[in-house]
């Protein structure tokens, strides 16, 4: 009785795949593939780039002419494949190479996607965009800025966002200019805290490089695993060293523990600056609140002056996803979006190497994207050239005020305040 | 942070020695019970230790459910791969259900009653941290009492030896297995509130502490109570110091290497049972 059920079981199996099949096979999209940490400690991260992809299918697939002259809001489609429109599918890397790797090769193989992008963590990106390259497909890498990514002589790996050596750069020429602007106390020694993975430790060495050259002594560095329940030991050697600025690298949970355990600790450096944009996260500043003021971080995302900015963040988005704020996630991942599907546009197909070959000629201009870079054009190992980060801090109440570049500067940096004098 | 790892620990361990299952979403019993307390500070302004009684009675009810309906069917079934995974299974599902409850958000609680730290010279003890010592040693002396004073421990303590002489001694074993969850549910629901004062909750906090519960009670001996709140110590201490003395980044490697080297030469643990 019961062998006789095999067989109806693998008839079944074999009917709906074929029927998934067809239909996939029938299907008028373009798909693109994402890799992001949509479950794990991460999620809240992959969260924020879903929201930018629903975001970016909405700008690329239906007309919006009030968001001009953001790149394809006017049109419906792609307009070179007749308006053909795209299909974002998802995979979940859960923040670890193996299974980033794993997702990329499930959507590359299964899913047909034409292209990859992604993955948050650099070490995601690493193993994705291997496997990207074994298939000959272009990986697009929207926000992992470790410096390692560009240097491997990969073909189709193409970087619209910077890479921690230019923000690092950003971060210590700010840094510098604060430093001798600000009279009433000296800076010389920075404390770098990273943590362990591919992303806090090249940022750690970038660091260490170029601390000298902006007139710092780098006088510890201390690099810890960002799963860590605990960060008493590695707060008490911060204090023992008492540097003058924190340069810290750290995901949003550890920054967070980081930052009570200072608190309890009654520490506070001279200067206390993030090597990325912890403060723009929604969790660090519900948890945090006031203790997370006067902290100084890099974006890639501030609201720059142009007519579509407000129509899409505020209204738009905030409509749509009333427990975001748009920030430099959904940013990243629209511009890539938009990148890879002007590329399809002037290819004029979806040919992976006709596709390499139109990326490697991008040149989008600042006022087409939402991110506030000078455009994209990539450079022969796929870099974005045109991308720069701005130097904000953290004022009261998260009123973000611009220092660095001086173009974009609106406001005068605040002394990092001890604890009693909040 | 050593006691509330001790804590956890001992909840896992009872369980494991009771049953002789290994309950791998333990640490998402502890995540239900920090997110119990958040929700009755978002609502009702209610200090996380006042919400300790609520905690506990939360998670044992989802522990008694668990058992109810998952392990006493999975029980009988002779493969303890079945074992395994089922309590492997019901983790991913109760961090994915909380997920999509909560959104993957870090929250935390404002304000907590205990906050700030308490200065003895030149060290700064951290109150929550101090608070939170305190009460697992607390809640682990109550089920400490518990097991070895009163009749119905020694019932417990009966059946975790041998399930059929306890059945035969008129010992009701399953009486005696749900015992077992509320008393797990008693150390997961404290250690969840408790641990609501100072740490941040997710969906997936519970697989911190579930990574070290198991290297707790595997230290201390299976089914040892009394090893898990040594060994919990122990975790926890050396886990600290070895952050000073070696170096936060390779904090971690002393403490799995304890481990290591206490199973060569002891390997059922240091206080296990042979």
């Amino acid at each position: 009785m019961k062998k006789s059920f095999i067989p109806v079981i693998l008839l079944a199996v074999i009917l709906t795949s074929i029927c998934f099949s067809s239909v996939s096979a029938a299907d008028d999209t373009v798909k693109i593939g994402v890799v992001y940490p949509l479950s794990g400690n991460q999620a809240l991260t992959g969260f924020e780039y879903r929201a930018g992809c629903e975001l970016a299918e909405e700008i690329i697939n239906n007309e919006h002419p009030e968001w001009a002259p953001l790149k394809f809001a006017e049109t419906a489609g792609i307009p070179a494949l007749d308006g053909k429109k795209i299909e974002i599918v998802y995979g979940d890397s859960q923040a670890t190479p193996e299974r980033g790797q794993n997702e990329a090769e499930r959507l590359i193989t299964q899913e047909g996607v034409v292209a990859l992008i992604g993955a948050f963590n650099s070490s995601v990106s690493t193993t994705a965009s291997q496997v990207a390259k074994r298939y000959g497909i272009p990986f697009i890498c929207d926000s992992a800025s470790s410096p390692t990514l560009t240097s491997r002589g990969f073909q189709y790996f193409f970087r619209v966002f910077g890479n921690d050596a230019i923000f690092v750069e950003n971060l210590f020429t700010a840094m510098r200019e604060e430093a001798d602007k600000d009279t009433s106390r000296e800076y010389k020694t920075v404390m770098v805290l990273n943590e362990n993975s591919l992303w806090g430790s090249d940022v750690a060495d970038i660091a260490k490089l170029v601390a000298p050259k902006y007139g710092f002594e780098v006088v510890d560095q201390i690099s810890y695993p960002s799963t860590t329940t605990q960060v008493n030991s590695e707060v008490q050697r911060v204090v023992a060293k008492d540097p003058d600025i924190l340069f810290q690298a750290s995901y949003v949970a550890d920054a967070m523990l980081f930052m009570r355990t200072f608190k309890e600790q009654k520490y506070t450096p001279k200067m206390y600056v993030y090597a990325d944009g912890k403060p723009l996260n929604f969790s660090y500043r519900e948890t945090l609140g006031p203790d997370g003021w006067w902290t100084v971080f890099r974006t890639v995302y501030t609201k720059k002056d142009a007519p579509f900015v407000n129509l899409i963040t505020d209204d738009y988005f905030s409509e749509h996803y009333p427990d975001l704020k748009f920030n430099e996630n959904q940013g990243s991942v629209i511009t890539s979006v938009q990148v890879l599907v002007d590329a399809i546009n002037r290819a004029g197909s979806t040919d992976p190497e006709k596709l390499r070959e139109a990326l490697t000629q991008t040149d989008i201009k600042g006022e087409e994207i939402i991110l506030p870079f000078a455009g994209v054009q990539f450079d022969e190992t796929g870099q974005n050239i045109l991308a720069r980060a701005i130097v904000v801090q953290a004022q009261e109440d998260f009123k973000f005020v611009n220092l660095w570049p001086a173009e974009m500067k609106n406001g005068d940096y605040v002394p990092y305040p001890a604890w009693d004098e909040r | 942070m050593g006691a509330l790892y001790a804590l956890v620990a001992s909840g896992l361990s009872l369980i494991q020695g009771l049953m002789n299952i290994i309950n791998f979403c333990h640490g998402d019993l502890v995540t239900i019970s920090m997110y119990t307390s958040f929700l009755l500070w978002s609502v009702f302004k209610m200090d996380p230790l006042l919400s300790i009684p609520v905690c506990i009675i939360v998670s044992t009810l989802v522990g008694i459910a668990t058992h109810k309906l998952i392990i006493s069917q999975v029980l009988r079934s002779p493969s303890s791969f079945g074992q395994m995974f089922s309590t492997y299974g019901l983790g991913i599902l109760i961090a994915s259900t909380l997920q999509f409850v909560f959104t993957p958000n870090y929250r935390s609680v404002l304000n907590p009653f205990v906050e700030g730290s308490i200065s003895i010279g030149a060290i700064n003890i951290s109150k929550p941290l101090l608070f939170g010592a305190v009460g697992a040693l607390l809640a682990y002396g109550l089920c400490y009492w518990f097991i070895r004073r009163t009749p119905e421990g020694q019932a417990l303590q009966a059946t975790e030896q041998d399930h059929g002489a306890a059945q035969m001694m008129g010992i009701d074993t399953e009486k005696m297995f749900l015992l077992g969850w509320t008393i797990s549910g008693f150390c997961v629901g404290t250690a969840g509130a408790l641990l609501t004062n100072f740490y941040y909750i997710h969906p997936y906090v519970g697989e911190t502490f579930s990574n070290i519960s198991f290297v707790v009670v595997t230290l201390g001996g299976y089914g040892s109570f009394e090893g898990s709140l040594i060994a919990g110590l122990i975790v926890g201490v050396v886990e600290t110091l070895s952050g000073y003395v070696i170096g936060p980044q390779y904090k971690l490697i002393p403490v799995y290497l304890t481990y290591l080297i206490v199973l060569m030469f002891r390997p059922r643990g240091l206080m296990g049972r042979r």
